[in-house]
């Protein structure tokens, strides 16, 4: 059993450092939060997206 | 007076639950599947696998689900939601263009490509299982080999030996066989993980070229279907400059082309074999013989096109 959960503990590190090398330390933190989480982070990552085109759609209009 | 917009995730989980509700086995892959899985990228995109026995009904569920009240629609030259097409291998488009930010888009897999097993044996709620989802990103685009290891570790987390046939980065592989035994059944799938076990300075060339065959049988496959698909796509930017506002109006325009003009194994016709071979050619430039041992068979990867009658 110990054995076990060190081979966890093995394997969680290096997954760890594969997705910090792989993806950076941001996206390795939000890859090991809980899946609702991740997905709330995800969701204020696009509506922030979304509102910055926006804000360059009317610039993109005004300057028209 | 202005519609609110429902969120995107639970309007594309509605799809899959009215899919289910109705028999209908269906697995959401891709960006989607990768977030469920831990491994977060920003997508809107859904992948969706459904039987290509199921396209009837799938077009009708598309057909009554309204993103706010903007109505689902094919895009501009996909081929048509119809089970000749997706058993060949093709893959149906739709969007619902919506003046949101949030604009939801749908692909639709019949015969996924490179996916091996059954997928449907796997699923994880409304998702394919890792494996599923880890071949499908054997892909041309660089960013998806490291989902695939990502999602290769999660299952080797998970106690899922296939884990091992997924993790494409060296200096990983070198660190988990330390930690981890390794089976014969794995190194049989995939030899280059041979070189891994016997510590073989060979090993980070040897990863670098299997996922450069996969980049080219990927980009070797995409061709044959673009090569296809160039004659139906022209004549339906012909016909349909004002395209039918109804989806299934939409559909019997494309499926009317494509009965002329969109052959429906392309794949088989062309030849498995031969584009296997062709990508082994084309990773062989330059390179030393020694390492192309070392490649993976990959036939099993094409049984789900090779398979139809």
């Amino acid at each position: 059993m110990a054995h076990c959960k060190h081979k966890n503990q093995d394997l969680r590190e290096i997954t760890l450092e594969f997705h910090k090398r792989a993806f950076g330390e941001e996206m390795a933190r939000v890859n090991f939060l809980p899946a609702a989480q991740r997905r709330k982070y995800l969701a204020r990552v696009r509506a922030r997206a979304a509102k910055t085109k926006s804000l360059h759609d009317d610039e993109g209009f005004l300057a028209g | 007076m202005r519609i609110a917009q429902p969120n995107i995730d639970e309007f594309y989980a509605a799809i899959s639950a009215k899919l289910r509700g109705q028999e209908v086995p269906c697995a959401v892959t891709g960006g989607l599947a990768c977030v469920e899985f831990g491994v977060a990228q920003h997508t809107e995109d859904c992948d969706l696998i459904c039987p290509p026995e199921h396209a009837k009904t799938l077009l009708q569920v598309l057909r009554a689900s309204l993103f706010g009240a903007v109505p689902c629609r094919y895009r501009k030259t996909s081929p048509p939601l119809d089970v000749r097409w997706l058993a060949g291998g093709y893959t149906a488009h739709f969007l619902w263009p919506t003046d949101a930010p949030e604009k939801p888009s749908l692909d639709v897999f019949g015969a996924p490509p490179r996916v091996s097993t059954p997928w449907e044996k796997e699923t994880v709620g409304r998702f394919a299982g890792r494996h599923t989802v880890a071949e499908m990103k054997r892909t041309n685009r660089r960013k998806d080999w490291d989902q695939a290891t990502a999602l290769g570790l999660a299952m080797l987390e998970a106690n899922d030996p296939r884990g091992w046939l997924h993790i494409f980065d060296a200096t990983t592989l070198r660190t988990l066989i330390k930690k981890l035994s390794l089976g014969e059944e794995e190194i049989r799938q995939r030899p280059v993980l041979q070189l891994a076990k016997s510590s073989s300075p060979l090993l980070d060339r040897a990863v670098q070229t299997e996922i450069e065959f996969w980049t080219h049988l990927d980009a070797l496959r995409l061709k044959v279907y673009q090569a296809s698909h160039e004659s139906y796509g022209r004549a339906l930017l012909k016909v349909a400059k004002k395209p039918p506002t109804d989806l299934i109006a939409q559909h019997q325009t494309r499926v009317e082309l494509a009965e002329k003009l969109l052959p429906e194994r392309p794949m088989q016709d062309y030849g498995i074999p031969r584009l296997i071979e062709e990508a082994r050619d084309a990773t062989a430039v330059g390179l030393d013989p020694a390492i192309l041992q070392f490649l993976p068979q990959v036939a099993s990867h094409f049984n789900n096109i090779a398979s139809i009658s």
